[in-house]
Protein backbone atom coordinates (compact mmCIF):
# COMPACT_ATOMS: atom_id res chain seq x y z
CA UNK A 1 0.00 0.00 0.00
CA UNK A 2 1.16 3.51 -0.73
CA UNK A 3 0.73 6.64 1.39
CA UNK A 4 1.82 10.11 0.30
CA UNK A 5 1.41 13.31 2.24
CA UNK A 6 2.23 16.69 0.73
CA UNK A 7 4.80 15.05 -1.48
CA UNK A 8 6.84 17.53 -3.49
CA UNK A 9 9.68 17.12 -5.93
CA UNK A 10 11.35 20.27 -7.21
CA UNK A 11 14.16 19.82 -9.70
CA UNK A 12 17.17 22.15 -9.51
CA UNK A 13 15.87 23.87 -12.64
CA UNK A 14 12.98 25.07 -10.49
CA UNK A 15 10.35 22.86 -12.08
CA UNK A 16 7.84 21.57 -9.55
CA UNK A 17 7.33 18.18 -11.17
CA UNK A 18 5.30 16.93 -8.22
CA UNK A 19 3.62 19.60 -6.17
CA UNK A 20 2.07 18.89 -2.78
CA UNK A 21 0.42 15.59 -3.66
CA UNK A 22 -1.40 13.60 -0.99
CA UNK A 23 -2.62 10.21 -2.04
CA UNK A 24 -3.49 6.83 -0.59
CA UNK A 25 -3.47 3.63 -2.62
CA UNK A 26 -4.69 0.47 -0.91
CA UNK A 27 -3.35 -3.02 -1.45
CA UNK A 28 -4.86 -4.69 -4.48
CA UNK A 29 -6.21 -1.46 -5.89
CA UNK A 30 -5.81 -0.53 -9.56
CA UNK A 31 -5.20 3.14 -10.09
CA UNK A 32 -5.00 4.94 -13.40
CA UNK A 33 -2.55 7.79 -13.33
CA UNK A 34 -3.26 10.30 -16.04
CA UNK A 35 -2.19 13.70 -17.17
CA UNK A 36 -0.66 15.38 -20.17
CA UNK A 37 2.97 14.77 -21.11
CA UNK A 38 5.17 16.52 -18.60
CA UNK A 39 2.42 16.63 -15.98
CA UNK A 40 4.58 14.77 -13.49
CA UNK A 41 3.33 11.20 -13.81
CA UNK A 42 6.72 9.63 -14.36
CA UNK A 43 8.27 11.72 -11.58
CA UNK A 44 5.56 10.50 -9.22
CA UNK A 45 6.25 6.92 -10.27
CA UNK A 46 9.95 7.37 -9.70
CA UNK A 47 9.26 8.80 -6.25
CA UNK A 48 7.17 5.73 -5.47
CA UNK A 49 10.00 3.51 -6.66
CA UNK A 50 12.51 5.40 -4.54
CA UNK A 51 14.46 6.50 -7.59
CA UNK A 52 14.03 10.19 -6.80
CA UNK A 53 14.71 11.94 -3.55
CA UNK A 54 11.60 13.92 -2.53
CA UNK A 55 12.19 17.62 -1.93
CA UNK A 56 9.65 17.57 0.88
CA UNK A 57 6.71 15.56 2.11
CA UNK A 58 6.11 12.06 3.30
CA UNK A 59 5.98 8.85 1.34
CA UNK A 60 5.67 5.24 2.43
CA UNK A 61 5.48 2.24 0.16
CA UNK A 62 4.74 -1.03 1.94
CA UNK A 63 5.41 0.79 5.23
CA UNK A 64 8.90 1.66 4.05
CA UNK A 65 10.48 4.87 2.95
CA UNK A 66 11.22 3.91 -0.66
CA UNK A 67 14.26 6.14 -0.80
CA UNK A 68 15.85 4.62 2.28
CA UNK A 69 15.49 1.24 0.65
CA UNK A 70 18.44 2.17 -1.54
CA UNK A 71 16.36 1.75 -4.67
CA UNK A 72 16.46 -2.01 -4.67
CA UNK A 73 13.13 -3.72 -4.60
CA UNK A 74 12.09 -7.22 -5.47
CA UNK A 75 8.43 -6.47 -4.74
CA UNK A 76 8.09 -3.68 -7.28
CA UNK A 77 7.80 -4.38 -10.97
CA UNK A 78 7.93 -1.61 -13.52
CA UNK A 79 7.24 -1.75 -17.23
CA UNK A 80 7.96 1.31 -19.30
CA UNK A 81 6.87 1.80 -22.85
CA UNK A 82 7.40 5.22 -24.30
CA UNK A 83 9.15 7.24 -26.90
CA UNK A 84 12.81 6.91 -26.21
CA UNK A 85 15.81 8.70 -27.54
CA UNK A 86 19.23 7.21 -27.94
CA UNK A 87 20.86 10.60 -27.81
CA UNK A 88 21.10 10.94 -31.57
CA UNK A 89 17.69 10.20 -32.96
CA UNK A 90 14.24 10.23 -31.57
CA UNK A 91 12.40 7.11 -32.43
CA UNK A 92 9.42 5.18 -31.25
CA UNK A 93 10.32 2.28 -29.21
CA UNK A 94 10.14 0.78 -25.82
CA UNK A 95 12.86 1.61 -23.42
CA UNK A 96 13.77 -1.82 -22.24
CA UNK A 97 12.52 -2.04 -18.70
CA UNK A 98 13.11 -5.65 -17.89
CA UNK A 99 14.27 -7.33 -21.05
CA UNK A 100 17.67 -7.07 -22.62
CA UNK A 101 17.74 -6.42 -26.36
CA UNK A 102 20.62 -8.71 -27.19
CA UNK A 103 19.37 -11.74 -25.28
CA UNK A 104 16.88 -14.27 -26.56
CA UNK A 105 13.48 -14.16 -24.90
CA UNK A 106 14.12 -17.49 -23.20
CA UNK A 107 17.40 -16.30 -21.68
CA UNK A 108 15.72 -13.04 -20.70
CA UNK A 109 13.17 -14.99 -18.74
CA UNK A 110 15.96 -16.94 -17.07
CA UNK A 111 17.61 -13.63 -16.28
CA UNK A 112 14.43 -12.48 -14.52
CA UNK A 113 14.33 -15.78 -12.68
CA UNK A 114 17.89 -15.15 -11.56
CA UNK A 115 17.45 -11.50 -10.59
CA UNK A 116 14.27 -12.08 -8.62
CA UNK A 117 15.41 -15.44 -7.28
CA UNK A 118 12.37 -17.38 -8.44
CA UNK A 119 12.56 -21.05 -7.38
CA UNK A 120 12.98 -23.41 -10.34
CA UNK A 121 9.64 -25.21 -9.95
CA UNK A 122 7.68 -21.98 -9.59
CA UNK A 123 9.48 -20.61 -12.62
CA UNK A 124 8.51 -23.60 -14.74
CA UNK A 125 4.94 -23.46 -13.57
CA UNK A 126 4.55 -19.75 -14.23
CA UNK A 127 6.21 -19.94 -17.64
CA UNK A 128 3.76 -22.71 -18.53
CA UNK A 129 0.80 -20.45 -17.84
CA UNK A 130 2.22 -17.10 -18.96
CA UNK A 131 3.63 -18.07 -22.35
CA UNK A 132 0.38 -19.39 -23.84
CA UNK A 133 -1.55 -16.52 -22.25
CA UNK A 134 0.62 -14.05 -24.09
CA UNK A 135 1.04 -16.29 -27.13
CA UNK A 136 4.80 -16.08 -26.86
CA UNK A 137 5.88 -19.74 -27.07
CA UNK A 138 7.13 -19.33 -30.60
CA UNK A 139 9.17 -16.27 -29.73
CA UNK A 140 11.35 -17.93 -27.06
CA UNK A 141 14.46 -18.49 -29.20
CA UNK A 142 14.42 -15.01 -30.73
CA UNK A 143 16.37 -12.05 -29.55
CA UNK A 144 14.17 -9.41 -27.98
CA UNK A 145 15.40 -6.88 -30.53
CA UNK A 146 13.92 -9.10 -33.25
CA UNK A 147 10.43 -9.06 -31.73
CA UNK A 148 7.73 -6.73 -32.95
CA UNK A 149 6.71 -3.90 -30.68
CA UNK A 150 3.54 -5.73 -29.68
CA UNK A 151 5.36 -8.98 -28.96
CA UNK A 152 7.97 -7.08 -27.05
CA UNK A 153 5.48 -5.33 -24.83
CA UNK A 154 3.69 -8.61 -24.20
CA UNK A 155 7.03 -10.11 -23.26
CA UNK A 156 7.74 -7.23 -20.90
CA UNK A 157 4.44 -7.71 -19.12
CA UNK A 158 4.94 -11.49 -19.02
CA UNK A 159 8.38 -10.91 -17.52
CA UNK A 160 7.04 -8.65 -14.81
CA UNK A 161 4.27 -11.11 -13.95
CA UNK A 162 6.86 -13.86 -13.75
CA UNK A 163 8.12 -12.60 -10.41
CA UNK A 164 4.68 -11.48 -9.22
CA UNK A 165 5.49 -8.13 -7.65
CA UNK A 166 3.24 -6.69 -4.96
CA UNK A 167 3.28 -3.40 -6.78
CA UNK A 168 3.03 -3.37 -10.54
CA UNK A 169 3.73 -0.10 -12.32
CA UNK A 170 2.96 0.23 -16.00
CA UNK A 171 4.09 3.46 -17.59
CA UNK A 172 2.42 3.90 -20.99
CA UNK A 173 2.39 0.19 -21.84
CA UNK A 174 0.04 0.61 -24.80
CA UNK A 175 2.00 3.11 -26.86
CA UNK A 176 2.55 2.06 -30.43
CA UNK A 177 1.31 -1.51 -30.18
CA UNK A 178 -1.31 -3.26 -32.26
CA UNK A 179 -4.89 -3.92 -31.20
CA UNK A 180 -4.43 -7.65 -30.65
CA UNK A 181 -1.41 -7.23 -28.39
CA UNK A 182 -3.19 -4.42 -26.59
CA UNK A 183 -6.18 -6.64 -25.93
CA UNK A 184 -4.04 -9.50 -24.70
CA UNK A 185 -2.18 -7.28 -22.27
CA UNK A 186 -5.39 -5.64 -21.12
CA UNK A 187 -7.13 -8.96 -20.54
CA UNK A 188 -4.28 -10.33 -18.47
CA UNK A 189 -3.98 -7.13 -16.47
CA UNK A 190 -7.70 -7.34 -15.76
CA UNK A 191 -7.20 -10.88 -14.46
CA UNK A 192 -4.30 -9.74 -12.31
CA UNK A 193 -6.33 -6.89 -10.88
CA UNK A 194 -9.35 -9.12 -10.19
CA UNK A 195 -7.27 -11.30 -7.87
CA UNK A 196 -6.75 -8.23 -5.65
CA UNK A 197 -3.26 -9.30 -4.66
CA UNK A 198 -1.27 -6.90 -6.78
CA UNK A 199 -1.48 -3.14 -6.52
CA UNK A 200 -1.46 -1.71 -10.02
CA UNK A 201 -0.54 1.78 -11.12
CA UNK A 202 -1.15 2.42 -14.79
CA UNK A 203 -0.41 5.52 -16.79
CA UNK A 204 -1.93 5.73 -20.22
CA UNK A 205 -3.64 8.09 -22.60
CA UNK A 206 -5.94 5.34 -23.66
CA UNK A 207 -9.35 5.81 -22.08
CA UNK A 208 -10.75 2.40 -22.99
CA UNK A 209 -7.90 0.45 -21.46
CA UNK A 210 -7.90 2.63 -18.40
CA UNK A 211 -11.60 2.16 -17.90
CA UNK A 212 -11.39 -1.60 -18.23
CA UNK A 213 -8.45 -2.08 -15.90
CA UNK A 214 -8.63 0.60 -13.22
CA UNK A 215 -11.05 1.30 -10.39
CA UNK A 216 -9.83 4.77 -9.74
CA UNK A 217 -8.43 7.70 -11.65
CA UNK A 218 -5.79 10.08 -10.42
CA UNK A 219 -5.32 13.06 -12.65
CA UNK A 220 -2.25 15.25 -12.42
CA UNK A 221 -1.75 18.58 -14.08
CA UNK A 222 1.47 20.57 -13.75
CA UNK A 223 2.51 18.44 -10.81
CA UNK A 224 -0.73 18.97 -8.91
CA UNK A 225 -3.36 16.41 -8.11
CA UNK A 226 -6.46 17.64 -9.88
CA UNK A 227 -8.87 14.75 -9.67
CA UNK A 228 -8.84 11.66 -7.53
CA UNK A 229 -11.96 9.58 -7.72
CA UNK A 230 -13.82 6.59 -9.03
CA UNK A 231 -14.18 5.89 -12.68
CA UNK A 232 -17.90 5.47 -12.29
CA UNK A 233 -18.45 9.08 -11.43
CA UNK A 234 -16.46 10.16 -14.45
CA UNK A 235 -18.34 7.78 -16.65
CA UNK A 236 -21.71 8.96 -15.46
CA UNK A 237 -20.82 12.51 -16.11
CA UNK A 238 -18.92 12.37 -19.35
CA UNK A 239 -17.93 9.15 -20.98
CA UNK A 240 -20.52 8.28 -23.55
CA UNK A 241 -20.71 11.87 -24.59
CA UNK A 242 -19.41 12.94 -27.95
CA UNK A 243 -17.14 15.87 -28.36
CA UNK A 244 -17.47 18.04 -31.46
CA UNK A 245 -14.84 20.60 -32.16
CA UNK A 246 -15.57 23.25 -34.72
CA UNK A 247 -13.33 25.92 -36.12
CA UNK A 248 -15.20 29.00 -37.28
CA UNK A 249 -14.32 31.95 -39.43
CA UNK A 250 -16.01 34.59 -37.35
CA UNK A 251 -18.34 34.07 -34.40
CA UNK A 252 -19.98 30.71 -33.84
CA UNK A 253 -23.80 30.80 -34.12
CA UNK A 254 -26.11 30.41 -31.14
CA UNK A 255 -27.01 26.82 -30.19
CA UNK A 256 -29.54 27.22 -27.39
CA UNK A 257 -32.22 25.04 -28.99
CA UNK A 258 -30.06 21.92 -28.92
CA UNK A 259 -29.85 19.73 -25.79
CA UNK A 260 -26.10 20.14 -25.45
CA UNK A 261 -24.52 18.90 -22.19
CA UNK A 262 -21.87 21.60 -22.14
CA UNK A 263 -19.96 23.83 -24.49
CA UNK A 264 -16.92 26.04 -24.48
CA UNK A 265 -15.75 28.77 -26.83
CA UNK A 266 -12.08 29.60 -27.27
CA UNK A 267 -11.55 32.35 -29.83
CA UNK A 268 -13.09 30.85 -32.94
CA UNK A 269 -13.17 27.29 -31.69
CA UNK A 270 -16.38 25.83 -30.35
CA UNK A 271 -16.26 22.66 -28.22
CA UNK A 272 -19.53 20.81 -27.75
CA UNK A 273 -20.19 17.86 -25.47
CA UNK A 274 -23.46 16.09 -26.19
CA UNK A 275 -25.15 12.72 -25.84
CA UNK A 276 -25.50 11.20 -29.28
CA UNK A 277 -28.65 9.34 -28.27
CA UNK A 278 -30.35 12.62 -27.33
CA UNK A 279 -29.18 14.75 -30.19
CA UNK A 280 -27.47 13.40 -33.29
CA UNK A 281 -24.15 14.61 -34.62
CA UNK A 282 -25.83 15.02 -37.98
CA UNK A 283 -28.43 17.50 -36.68
CA UNK A 284 -25.89 19.61 -34.83
CA UNK A 285 -23.37 19.72 -37.62
CA UNK A 286 -25.89 20.46 -40.37
CA UNK A 287 -27.34 23.28 -38.26
CA UNK A 288 -23.93 24.77 -37.62
CA UNK A 289 -22.75 24.35 -41.20
CA UNK A 290 -25.77 26.25 -42.46
CA UNK A 291 -25.66 28.98 -39.78
CA UNK A 292 -21.95 29.73 -39.52
CA UNK A 293 -18.76 29.72 -41.52
CA UNK A 294 -17.19 26.45 -40.44
CA UNK A 295 -13.61 25.90 -41.56
CA UNK A 296 -12.93 22.64 -39.74
CA UNK A 297 -14.92 20.02 -37.90
CA UNK A 298 -13.85 17.14 -35.69
CA UNK A 299 -16.05 14.69 -33.83
CA UNK A 300 -14.56 12.33 -31.29
CA UNK A 301 -15.02 10.65 -27.94
CA UNK A 302 -13.53 12.97 -25.36
CA UNK A 303 -10.31 11.74 -23.79
CA UNK A 304 -10.21 11.28 -20.05
CA UNK A 305 -7.93 14.27 -19.82
CA UNK A 306 -10.44 16.46 -21.61
CA UNK A 307 -13.25 15.28 -19.39
CA UNK A 308 -11.32 15.90 -16.24
CA UNK A 309 -10.08 19.23 -17.42
CA UNK A 310 -13.69 20.18 -18.06
CA UNK A 311 -14.65 19.00 -14.59
CA UNK A 312 -11.80 20.93 -13.11
CA UNK A 313 -12.75 24.12 -14.90
CA UNK A 314 -16.22 23.88 -13.45
CA UNK A 315 -14.74 23.77 -9.99
CA UNK A 316 -16.30 20.35 -9.66
CA UNK A 317 -13.12 18.64 -8.56
CA UNK A 318 -12.38 16.96 -5.31
CA UNK A 319 -12.05 13.64 -3.60
CA UNK A 320 -14.96 11.33 -3.45
CA UNK A 321 -13.42 8.14 -2.18
CA UNK B 1 27.62 -15.04 -5.73
CA UNK B 2 25.94 -17.76 -7.77
CA UNK B 3 23.38 -15.15 -8.86
CA UNK B 4 26.13 -13.12 -10.47
CA UNK B 5 27.82 -16.14 -11.95
CA UNK B 6 24.48 -16.91 -13.56
CA UNK B 7 24.59 -13.53 -15.32
CA UNK B 8 27.86 -14.59 -16.92
CA UNK B 9 26.46 -18.01 -17.79
CA UNK B 10 23.36 -16.51 -19.41
CA UNK B 11 25.46 -14.14 -21.54
CA UNK B 12 27.76 -16.98 -22.51
CA UNK B 13 24.84 -19.19 -23.53
CA UNK B 14 23.32 -16.33 -25.50
CA UNK B 15 26.54 -15.87 -27.45
CA UNK B 16 26.69 -19.63 -28.00
CA UNK B 17 23.22 -19.55 -29.51
CA UNK B 18 24.37 -17.00 -32.06
CA UNK B 19 27.99 -18.14 -32.29
CA UNK B 20 28.13 -18.02 -36.09
CA UNK B 21 27.51 -14.28 -35.91
CA UNK B 22 30.89 -13.97 -34.27
CA UNK B 23 32.99 -16.06 -36.66
CA UNK B 24 34.08 -12.92 -38.46
CA UNK B 25 35.48 -11.67 -35.17
CA UNK B 26 38.27 -14.25 -35.48
CA UNK B 27 39.17 -12.85 -38.88
CA UNK B 28 39.27 -9.38 -37.39
CA UNK B 29 41.60 -10.36 -34.57
CA UNK B 30 43.74 -12.42 -36.90
CA UNK B 31 44.01 -9.59 -39.38
CA UNK B 32 45.23 -7.04 -36.85
CA UNK B 33 47.68 -9.62 -35.54
CA UNK B 34 49.03 -10.30 -39.03
CA UNK B 35 49.42 -6.57 -39.71
CA UNK B 36 51.53 -5.95 -36.60
CA UNK B 37 53.37 -9.23 -36.98
CA UNK B 38 54.35 -8.35 -40.58
CA UNK B 39 55.50 -4.87 -39.63
CA UNK B 40 57.78 -6.22 -36.92
CA UNK B 41 58.95 -9.04 -39.16
CA UNK B 42 60.13 -6.44 -41.64
CA UNK B 43 61.66 -4.35 -38.87
CA UNK B 44 63.58 -7.34 -37.56
CA UNK B 45 64.74 -8.05 -41.14
CA UNK B 46 65.82 -11.58 -40.27
CA UNK B 47 67.70 -10.60 -37.13
CA UNK B 48 67.13 -13.09 -34.33
CA UNK B 49 66.95 -10.46 -31.63
CA UNK B 50 66.94 -6.72 -31.08
CA UNK B 51 68.07 -5.30 -27.73
CA UNK B 52 67.78 -8.79 -26.26
CA UNK B 53 64.19 -9.15 -27.42
CA UNK B 54 63.64 -12.07 -29.78
CA UNK B 55 61.14 -11.93 -32.61
CA UNK B 56 59.14 -14.76 -31.10
CA UNK B 57 58.84 -12.72 -27.87
CA UNK B 58 57.40 -9.86 -29.92
CA UNK B 59 55.04 -12.24 -31.69
CA UNK B 60 53.90 -13.65 -28.36
CA UNK B 61 53.39 -10.15 -27.00
CA UNK B 62 51.10 -9.33 -29.90
CA UNK B 63 49.10 -12.52 -29.72
CA UNK B 64 48.47 -11.99 -25.99
CA UNK B 65 47.85 -8.25 -25.99
CA UNK B 66 45.99 -7.87 -29.30
CA UNK B 67 44.17 -11.16 -28.80
CA UNK B 68 43.07 -10.29 -25.31
CA UNK B 69 42.14 -6.73 -26.20
CA UNK B 70 39.56 -8.03 -28.63
CA UNK B 71 38.49 -10.84 -26.33
CA UNK B 72 38.23 -8.74 -23.18
CA UNK B 73 34.65 -7.69 -23.41
CA UNK B 74 33.30 -4.47 -22.04
CA UNK B 75 29.91 -3.23 -23.08
CA UNK B 76 31.15 0.33 -23.29
CA UNK B 77 27.94 2.07 -24.30
CA UNK B 78 25.86 0.23 -21.70
CA UNK B 79 25.68 2.96 -19.09
CA UNK B 80 25.30 5.77 -21.60
CA UNK B 81 22.45 3.99 -23.38
CA UNK B 82 20.62 3.36 -20.12
CA UNK B 83 21.07 6.96 -19.02
CA UNK B 84 20.06 8.42 -22.39
CA UNK B 85 17.02 6.20 -22.73
CA UNK B 86 16.01 6.96 -19.17
CA UNK B 87 15.82 3.25 -18.41
CA UNK B 88 18.61 3.46 -15.84
CA UNK B 89 15.80 3.86 -13.28
CA UNK B 90 14.37 0.49 -14.26
CA UNK B 91 17.81 -1.05 -13.87
CA UNK B 92 18.33 0.46 -10.43
CA UNK B 93 15.01 -0.93 -9.30
CA UNK B 94 16.20 -4.49 -9.82
CA UNK B 95 17.31 -6.14 -6.59
CA UNK B 96 20.87 -6.80 -7.71
CA UNK B 97 24.09 -4.81 -7.60
CA UNK B 98 24.15 -2.94 -10.88
CA UNK B 99 27.92 -2.79 -11.24
CA UNK B 100 28.55 -6.40 -10.32
CA UNK B 101 25.87 -7.52 -12.71
CA UNK B 102 27.39 -5.42 -15.48
CA UNK B 103 30.82 -6.88 -14.75
CA UNK B 104 29.64 -10.48 -14.74
CA UNK B 105 27.66 -10.06 -17.93
CA UNK B 106 30.82 -8.74 -19.57
CA UNK B 107 32.79 -11.64 -18.07
CA UNK B 108 30.32 -14.05 -19.66
CA UNK B 109 30.80 -12.49 -23.08
CA UNK B 110 34.54 -12.24 -22.49
CA UNK B 111 34.72 -15.94 -21.65
CA UNK B 112 32.94 -16.69 -24.90
CA UNK B 113 35.35 -14.47 -26.80
CA UNK B 114 38.36 -16.17 -25.21
CA UNK B 115 37.03 -19.59 -26.17
CA UNK B 116 35.76 -18.75 -29.66
CA UNK B 117 37.93 -15.84 -30.71
CA UNK B 118 41.19 -15.74 -28.77
CA UNK B 119 41.99 -19.47 -28.71
CA UNK B 120 41.19 -20.09 -32.41
CA UNK B 121 43.33 -17.06 -33.28
CA UNK B 122 46.23 -18.48 -31.27
CA UNK B 123 45.88 -21.88 -32.93
CA UNK B 124 45.74 -20.39 -36.44
CA UNK B 125 48.62 -18.00 -35.73
CA UNK B 126 50.75 -20.87 -34.41
CA UNK B 127 50.80 -22.35 -37.94
CA UNK B 128 52.67 -19.46 -39.49
CA UNK B 129 54.11 -17.39 -36.67
CA UNK B 130 56.78 -18.56 -34.32
CA UNK B 131 55.21 -18.21 -30.88
CA UNK B 132 57.31 -18.62 -27.76
CA UNK B 133 56.49 -21.64 -25.66
CA UNK B 134 55.64 -20.78 -22.04
CA UNK B 135 58.67 -21.03 -19.79
CA UNK B 136 56.85 -23.43 -17.47
CA UNK B 137 53.42 -24.71 -16.44
CA UNK B 138 53.64 -22.56 -13.32
CA UNK B 139 54.19 -19.54 -15.53
CA UNK B 140 51.08 -20.36 -17.53
CA UNK B 141 49.05 -20.51 -14.31
CA UNK B 142 50.54 -17.25 -13.03
CA UNK B 143 49.82 -15.70 -16.42
CA UNK B 144 46.16 -16.81 -16.24
CA UNK B 145 45.74 -15.24 -12.80
CA UNK B 146 47.24 -11.99 -14.01
CA UNK B 147 45.03 -12.08 -17.12
CA UNK B 148 41.98 -12.07 -14.83
CA UNK B 149 43.43 -9.24 -12.73
CA UNK B 150 44.36 -7.35 -15.91
CA UNK B 151 40.81 -7.70 -17.15
CA UNK B 152 39.42 -6.22 -13.93
CA UNK B 153 41.83 -3.27 -14.27
CA UNK B 154 40.73 -2.71 -17.88
CA UNK B 155 37.05 -3.11 -17.05
CA UNK B 156 37.21 -0.55 -14.28
CA UNK B 157 38.93 2.03 -16.49
CA UNK B 158 36.08 1.54 -18.92
CA UNK B 159 33.49 1.83 -16.15
CA UNK B 160 34.96 5.11 -14.92
CA UNK B 161 34.83 6.67 -18.39
CA UNK B 162 31.31 5.29 -18.93
CA UNK B 163 30.09 6.79 -15.67
CA UNK B 164 30.84 10.26 -17.00
CA UNK B 165 27.71 9.81 -19.10
CA UNK B 166 25.85 11.09 -16.04
CA UNK B 167 27.28 14.54 -16.78
CA UNK B 168 28.25 14.49 -20.46
CA UNK B 169 25.84 14.19 -23.32
CA UNK B 170 27.93 11.67 -25.17
CA UNK B 171 30.92 9.68 -23.92
CA UNK B 172 31.51 7.73 -27.13
CA UNK B 173 34.34 10.04 -28.19
CA UNK B 174 36.01 9.79 -24.81
CA UNK B 175 35.73 6.02 -24.88
CA UNK B 176 37.40 5.91 -28.29
CA UNK B 177 40.24 8.13 -27.09
CA UNK B 178 40.57 6.04 -23.94
CA UNK B 179 40.85 2.86 -25.99
CA UNK B 180 43.65 4.30 -28.13
CA UNK B 181 45.48 5.42 -24.99
CA UNK B 182 45.03 2.08 -23.30
CA UNK B 183 46.14 0.09 -26.32
CA UNK B 184 49.27 2.21 -26.82
CA UNK B 185 50.26 2.51 -23.17
CA UNK B 186 49.46 -1.12 -22.43
CA UNK B 187 51.83 -2.24 -25.17
CA UNK B 188 49.26 -3.67 -27.57
CA UNK B 189 50.61 -1.69 -30.54
CA UNK B 190 54.25 -1.22 -29.56
CA UNK B 191 55.77 -3.84 -27.29
CA UNK B 192 56.73 -2.33 -23.94
CA UNK B 193 60.38 -3.36 -24.45
CA UNK B 194 60.78 -0.93 -27.34
CA UNK B 195 59.26 2.05 -25.58
CA UNK B 196 61.67 4.85 -24.72
CA UNK B 197 63.07 4.62 -21.22
CA UNK B 198 61.31 7.76 -19.99
CA UNK B 199 57.93 6.55 -21.28
CA UNK B 200 58.33 3.19 -19.58
CA UNK B 201 59.14 5.02 -16.36
CA UNK B 202 55.95 7.02 -16.70
CA UNK B 203 53.86 3.96 -17.57
CA UNK B 204 55.15 2.26 -14.44
CA UNK B 205 53.09 4.71 -12.44
CA UNK B 206 49.92 4.03 -14.45
CA UNK B 207 47.61 0.99 -14.46
CA UNK B 208 48.19 0.37 -18.18
CA UNK B 209 51.13 -2.02 -18.13
CA UNK B 210 49.35 -4.27 -15.66
CA UNK B 211 46.63 -5.02 -18.24
CA UNK B 212 48.52 -7.01 -20.91
CA UNK B 213 52.20 -6.62 -20.23
CA UNK B 214 52.24 -8.31 -16.82
CA UNK B 215 50.60 -11.44 -18.27
CA UNK B 216 53.04 -11.36 -21.20
CA UNK B 217 56.03 -11.11 -18.87
CA UNK B 218 54.73 -13.91 -16.67
CA UNK B 219 54.11 -16.13 -19.67
CA UNK B 220 57.61 -15.59 -21.00
CA UNK B 221 59.13 -16.10 -17.56
CA UNK B 222 60.66 -12.62 -17.55
CA UNK B 223 59.72 -12.08 -13.92
CA UNK B 224 61.38 -13.91 -11.08
CA UNK B 225 60.67 -14.31 -7.37
CA UNK B 226 59.90 -10.97 -5.80
CA UNK B 227 59.17 -9.38 -9.16
CA UNK B 228 56.20 -11.69 -9.57
CA UNK B 229 54.78 -10.65 -6.21
CA UNK B 230 55.42 -6.98 -6.90
CA UNK B 231 53.62 -7.21 -10.22
CA UNK B 232 50.62 -8.97 -8.70
CA UNK B 233 50.60 -6.38 -5.92
CA UNK B 234 50.60 -3.61 -8.53
CA UNK B 235 47.64 -5.18 -10.31
CA UNK B 236 45.74 -5.50 -7.04
CA UNK B 237 46.62 -1.97 -6.00
CA UNK B 238 45.30 -0.60 -9.28
CA UNK B 239 42.13 -2.63 -8.91
CA UNK B 240 41.56 -1.01 -5.50
CA UNK B 241 42.41 2.51 -6.67
CA UNK B 242 40.26 2.25 -9.80
CA UNK B 243 37.45 0.73 -7.77
CA UNK B 244 37.47 3.70 -5.40
CA UNK B 245 37.44 6.17 -8.30
CA UNK B 246 34.72 4.21 -10.08
CA UNK B 247 32.57 4.05 -6.95
CA UNK B 248 33.04 7.76 -6.40
CA UNK B 249 31.90 8.60 -9.96
CA UNK B 250 29.05 6.10 -9.81
CA UNK B 251 27.70 7.36 -6.49
CA UNK B 252 27.96 10.97 -7.55
CA UNK B 253 26.13 10.04 -10.74
CA UNK B 254 23.35 8.27 -8.85
CA UNK B 255 23.11 11.19 -6.46
CA UNK B 256 22.72 13.53 -9.41
CA UNK B 257 20.06 11.24 -10.81
CA UNK B 258 17.93 11.09 -7.66
CA UNK B 259 18.16 14.81 -6.98
CA UNK B 260 18.19 16.32 -10.46
CA UNK B 261 16.30 13.62 -12.28
CA UNK B 262 17.22 11.94 -15.49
Amino acid sequence: MIVMKNLTKIFPSGIKAVNDISLHIAKGEAVGLIGANGAGKTTLIKLICGLYLPTSGYIRVFDENPFGRKTKASNIGMVTGQVITDGYNYHFGHGSSLLQDDLSLELNMELIKNIYRIPADLYKQRMKTLLPQFDLQEQLPYRVSQLSLGQRMKAEVAAVLLFQPDLLILDEPFIGIDVVAKETIRRILQETVSKRETTVILTTHNVEELEKICDRVVFIESGRLVYNGSFDRLKQSHIGLNCMRLQFQGTPPDLQDFPIERYRIDNHTLMLYYDNSVVSSKDISSYLLSHGKVSDILIQKPTVEEIIRELYKEGNHGNDN
Amino acid sequence: MSTYLQFAVIKFRNKMAYRFDYLLGILNTLLSFVVYWSIYKALYGGASEVDGVTFSMVTTNFIISLGLSSAFHKNEMFLQDKIKQGTIANELLKPVNFKLRMLFEDVGEGAFNVAFNFLPTVVIAAFFANLSAPSSILNVLLCLVSVVLGYIVLWQISFIVQSWAFWLFNVWGLITIKNVFVNILAGAYIPMWFMPEWLRNVIQFTPFDSIYFTPVQLYLGELQGWEILINFARQLLWIVILYVIGEFCWRRGIKKLVVQGG
